[in-house]
């Protein structure tokens, strides 16, 4: 069974707009890969049709069947994380391999404060 | 999912899918029914094709009439031709008998095969006793092209009630690790959407070129077509019942003479086919009674070609339904590929870099989502909805679609005409009676629309034009109009949620507010005209947002109360752009800490 793996620096997961996201992509897998990219996109979870916004992307060149690489992103402003009771906005960094599409995924929050924003606040306040 | 608190609805019961998927079946298999009528006609057509040609002799050539026939004009032929040193005979013109409901296409035919002349005839070598004048064309073979769109719509229709629904799909996908950034850009609604209004379009083009282009160039070319005399033979009106009832067509048999020699002709005007509306046909019947001397008008480049009326006529108003169609196709089209050109970033712009570039130079690139456009100084506010514009589309609905009632319907059941029903005019009036609701619904909803077009209108104008979260608005606002009626006003700004999302083939859209910040609440009449209102925009909450389906929107709500007329409702979408970026986002910092 292949293996994908996205480590990021300290662990880090709250970022602001314009920060840099770093960290080693790592993959062990069944077949030689044809490509090992790494992707920083963000995407709607919620009610409505998911919507997806790829903002960069990295191709490994050469990868192996198993190996580590590093990669960095500067993340934009915008959009921010933010969190409804219909839509939720969330970014993530994904390592996808080919053939097979196996994948990797972690979760970011962008945002000014580097907290997710939460709509409703003021209702329940 | 359940982090975020959001209950995803899953697809329809059991009992409604069952329900769903006949009515896709239904499609399906009638489909099926016709692509197979039309593949067999092309087999057919195409064994004809190999027919060996021979030489014949036309021995009887001439129109004959079908009186009771909906297209009562016949090329009546017989020819003799040798195959393998054995005479036959035929009377078979085309594969299939043909009929016109025009005498002059008759008597074309007619005149190519001429009687007592030599012709090339098509023999079917395994049965040498078959023959024909005319080998049929493969073109037909196209037709099949709208009932595989409802092969399509079936077998669509069947798939998405039984595969899970676009948006559990995608939860379930986060789940199972699958890749949601190679669905990034990926446009199968909107490119569904534009083939759909595509296919809208071309049958609204087909059908208004054959209703409308086509008379009006027929009206054109005739003004030079020479005033002749012609002698009324036969008059009456064809009726053609068919299973949306029946319909009727004039037709005029009359004879004339040009060049010398006498030509006949049954076209009365350029508008072909029938229609329903037996009253205005018969009158027109009765302006042509057989014997009756009248002028005509021949093409003198081809004098077997005539008409009675060559102006303009009331049916060619007809002309304008398919002309909606089309306006609609166009309009879908035009409105879902900009749509597509606002998408937000499109990965095929992204080239992928080799790992080498990037840890060897500084942080990559990002692509920019379409930002918001900084508007300096005040800006003038537009109403999100135009009550005319509204009025205008809720009105050619309602005459669509209680027209095709009326027409298609109530003109030719017995039930609204005589009063009385047999128990097919039961059955359709019952089946029928929910489209008459929403037709009636629609005529009520369109009288409402039409007198909240005499309410007050709003002027409205804010400063900063893009107000910022963390600044202020500044509002101020004019009414004009009949505002002396307004009972009591309110003015909100409002941060709301949309979410688009489909469920089976409809689109819906749910809005939820997350804040309502009230800027003013006016119950005496004297102090509405006009007004201002200053308001601190919170810096802990989203700016606007959009993206295809979902949207952070903010907007300025305006209701006013009107006793027994329906109030005033007005909204102006505002874009309110994030804090100023080092300056605010301390603020915000604080504010969330």
């Amino acid at each position: 069974m292949s293996e994908l793996k996205i480590l990021l620096r300290d662990e880090q997961r709250n970022f602001r707009g314009g920060d840099t996201v770093e960290g080693v992509a790592g993959w062990r897998l069944e077949k030689p890969p044809t490509s090992v990219e790494a992707r920083l996109f963000w995407f709607t979870r919620g009610k409505g049709t998911e919507d997806v916004g790829l903002v960069n992307q990295v191709r490994f060149d050469a990868p192996q069947q198993e190996e580590g690489r590093k990669f960095s992103f500067r993340l934009p402003t915008e959009p921010w994380s933010f969190s409804g009771q219909l839509v939720s906005l969330i970014w993530a960094l994904e390592l996808v391999a080919e053939p097979g599409g196996d994948t990797a995924r972690v979760e970011l929050i962008v945002s000014p404060t580097g907290q997710e924003i939460l709509l409703h606040r003021h209702a329940s306040a | 999912m359940s982090r975020f608190g959001i209950k995803v609805r899953g697809p329809a019961g059991i009992g409604g899918r069952i329900l769903a998927s006949l009515f896709f079946l239904v499609f399906f298999g009638m489909g099926l029914l016709f692509c197979f009528f039309i593949g067999r006609e092309v087999y057919f057509s195409a064994q004809c094709r190999g027919w060996q040609p021979v030489e014949c002799v036309i021995l009887e050539s001439q129109v004959a009439e079908q009186r009771h026939s909906e297209s009562p004009y016949v090329f009546a032929v017989r020819y003799e031709y040798q195959w393998q040193g054995q005479t036959y005979s035929s009377d078979k013109s085309s594969r299939q008998k043909v009929s016109f409901s025009d005498f002059s296409k008759a008597q074309a035919l007619a005149n190519i095969y001429k009687l007592d002349t030599r012709a090339t005839c098509y023999v079917n070598p395994a049965n040498p006793s078959e023959a024909v004048l005319q080998r049929p064309t493969l073109w037909i073979g196209l037709m099949i092209l709208l009932p595989l769109v409802f092969v399509a719509v079936g077998v669509i229709g069947v798939a998405a009630m039984w595969t899970k629904g676009a948006t559990s799909e995608q939860g379930a996908a986060s789940m199972a690790g699958k890749s949601i950034s190679s669905r990034a850009g990926k446009q199968l609604g909107a490119r569904a959407g534009a083939a759909f209004f595509g296919l809208f379009f071309v049958i609204g083009s087909v059908i208004f070129y054959f209703l409308t282009v086509c008379p009006l160039l027929g009206v054109l070319g005739a003004r030079d077509w020479a005033p002749t005399p012609c002698t009324v033979i036969s008059s009456r009106v064809q009726s053609h019942r068919g299973d949306d009832g029946t319909t009727y067509r004039v037709d005029i048999l009359y004879a004339y003479e040009f060049g010398g020699r006498e030509h006949r002709s049954s076209r009365y005007h350029f508008m072909g086919g029938s229609s329903s509306g037996r009253k205005r046909k018969a009158e027109i019947v009765r302006q042509f009674p057989a014997g009756s001397k009248r002028t005509c008008y021949v093409n003198p480049r081809d004098p077997n070609e005539a008409v009675l009326e060559r102006g303009l006529t009331r049916d060619m108003w007809f002309g304008a339904i398919p002309a909606v169609f089309m306006l609609i196709g166009a309009g879908g089209m035009i409105g879902l590929l900009k749509k597509r050109r606002r998408t937000a970033s499109d990965p095929e712009s992204l080239e992928p870099a080799p790992i080498r570039e990037i840890i060897e130079t500084p942080p990559a690139p990002f692509a920019q989502p379409a930002e918001l456009e900084e508007t300096p100084g005040s800006r003038m506010l537009k109403s999100s909805s135009s009550r005319v514009v509204g009025v205008i589309v809720l009105a050619v609905f309602a005459a669509i679609w209680n027209g095709a009632i009326f027409f298609g319907f109530v003109q030719s059941s017995g039930f609204f005409r005589r009063g009385r029903a047999d128990f097919f005019d039961l059955f359709t009036t019952l089946f029928m009676l929910p489209f008459i609701a929403v037709g009636l619904g629609v005529i009520g909803l369109l009288i409402y629309q039409v007198l909240a077009l005499f309410n007050p209108k709003m002027e409205a104008s804010i400063q900063p034009g893009s107000p910022r979260l963390g600044g202020w608005l500044d509002l101020n606002w004019r009414l004009t109009g009949r505002t002396h009626v307004l009972r009591s006003l309110k003015i909100f700004l409002e941060g709301r949620e949309e979410a688009t999302y489909r469920r089976g083939t409809s689109t819906y859209t749910d809005k939820k507010p997350f804040l309502k910040l009230e800027l003013a609440a006016i119950s005496n009449p004297a102090e509405m005209a006009t007004g201002q209102a200053k308001i601190a925009l919170p810096s802990d909450t989203m700016p606007s947002f959009k993206s295809d389906n979902n949207k952070i929107v903010w907007a300025l709500k305006v209701q006013g109360d009107i006793p027994r007329w329906p109030d005033l409702k007005e909204e102006f979408e505002i874009p309110v752009l994030p804090p100023v970026p080092g300056k605010v986002y301390e603020r915000i910092k604080d504010t969330a800490a």
